[in-house]
């Protein structure tokens, strides 16, 4: 191996380096991703989430404004690990929203038809 | 998850390829000493919340029920668990990602418990369609049914009504002789009563010795009640067998001819007072009105009058001819 092989092998190292930190350091703000936990809270927030799901939607929007206040900063590492959580934490809320109320729902439609059959097609069986 | 070290895994075993025999050797041993090693890394991590999550989405996974349900956040909560697997042993980010995965998996948990809901519910919907329909349908068959009833009631109704009409004109034809003309029983039965009543007529004309008995003018079919069914010189009938079989024909005879209007008319012979003759055959017309009456004739087709001499069907010089002018006529008036 030449000297000059050799140089050429560290410079190139150097240049690889210096890309890995500059793609780091360009990350861009994650904006989207606030935007997207924004709309899956509001999603989240139906009646039947808050009345299932408070706390968990209370968690989202906590680290929500936890990352906010990091984009505020300019911390955006920080601001995409928070919106990570929110997010989890509002598909979490409006998950349990939508099984809950699908679950009553079944429960009611359930009544429903057995009392709708009931009267409409027990009472008076046809001769 | 350890489809990441699995791929690992399967790489190491794979790379000894040599044809000499003493290398060959070598790497038998280097392979065997690495074996170890290999299941070392291909050995389920020795993370207990990756290890406790990973059961728990694979327990969704086989679930009959909600296996196949929630299908984005089930990739969702795959793709944390890998993630997390990915940041062990590290523990830098390993807080963050447990965080993230615990709530992924119970996140598919809970996405699949609504899409199971969700799906029973378009069923109770569809089950209630169906129930609607089902009562709908038995609605109208009731309707149906009891229209078919009603329509059955009536036509029994109906009939009874007809069969009430029909008794009730069979009653009147015997009572009064009214024949239904668009029966054809009816006509049958007045066929049968003229028949009677010919030979009736035939009869009491033999009896009162007077052949002419019935007559058919241009005035209408007439029949003759002699003058001998009245007790002399008064408008009272007999009442021997003779003078009731007459009084039996003349009755016979206006049931042999339904619906017609009846005149009755009441002659005498020329002898005596024309006004005592006039009153006399009115009297007797009369009378025998009442009789026509009281079998069921009504008093609106009958009209009773009296003539006296003055219409003579025979000579009044002999005796034979002043009885057979001695008569009461009744006519069936032709319409």
């Amino acid at each position: 191996m030449t000297p000059t092989r050799r140089k050429i092998h560290r410079t190139a190292v150097a240049i690889g380096l210096l890309a890995a930190l500059g793609g780091c350091a360009s990350l861009p703000p994650p904006t989207s991703e606030l935007g997207t936990v924004e709309a899956t809270i509001s999603v989240a927030a139906t009646p039947d989430g808050q009345r299932y799901a408070a706390a968990d939607l209370e968690k989202a929007r906590a680290e929500l404004r936890s990352a906010q206040a990091a984009m505020a900063k300019q911390d955006y590492e920080q601001a995409r690990a928070w919106a990570a959580m929110a997010q989890a934490d509002a598909d979490l809320a409006r998950a349990k929203g939508r099984a809950s109320g699908a679950r009553n729902a079944v429960a009611v439609k359930t009544r429903e038809n057995e009392d709708l059959r009931h009267r409409l097609l027990d009472q008076e069986p046809l001769q | 998850m350890n489809r990441c070290f699995g791929h690992d895994a399967g790489g190491r075993p794979g790379a000894p390829l040599a044809r000499s025999g003493a290398a060959a050797w070598v790497l038998a041993l280097v392979v065997a000493a690495l074996l170890p090693f290999a299941a070392a890394l291909a050995a389920p991590p020795q993370d207990p919340d990756l290890q406790r999550l990973s059961t728990e989405l694979a327990q969704l996974d086989a679930d009959p029920m909600l296996g196949p349900l929630g299908a984005v956040d089930r990739m969702k909560a795959h793709q944390a668990l890998d993630a997390m697997a990915q940041t062990y042993p590290r523990s830098d980010d390993r807080k963050q990602a447990l965080y993230i995965a615990e709530r992924r998996v119970a996140t598919a948990r809970f996405a699949a418990q609504a899409d199971l809901a969700e799906h029973q519910l378009d069923q109770l919907d569809r089950e209630r369609d169906k129930i609607l329909l089902e009562a709908s349908r038995r609605d109208a068959d009731r309707a149906r049914q009891e229209a078919e009833r009603l329509r059955l009631q009536n036509k029994a109704r109906e009939e009874e009504n007809q069969r009430t009409q029909a008794e009730r004109e069979a009653q009147q034809q015997q009572a009064a002789g009214l024949a239904n003309d668009a029966s054809e029983e009816a006509r049958a039965l007045a066929e049968a009563r003229a028949k009677a009543a010919a030979l009736a007529q035939q009869e009491a004309a033999l009896d009162a010795g007077n052949p002419a008995g019935a007559s058919r003018e241009p005035r209408g079919a007439s029949f003759v009640l002699p003058g001998a069914a009245f007790a002399p010189g008064k408008a009272i009938l007999r009442g021997d067998a003779r003078a009731r079989a007459q009084v039996k024909a003349v009755v016979a005879f206006v049931q042999a001819h339904p619906g017609v209007s009846i005149r009755i008319e009441g002659h005498t012979d020329n002898r005596g007072n024309a006004q005592v003759n006039l009153t006399l055959s009115q009297q007797r017309a009369d009378a025998v009105k009442d009789v026509l009456r009281a079998a069921g004739i009504p008093a609106s087709r009958l009209q009773a009058v009296g003539i006296g001499g003055e219409q003579p069907i025979a000579s009044n010089a002999t005796a034979p001819g002043r009885e057979r002018n001695n008569r009461v006529e009744i006519v069936a008036v032709r319409r």
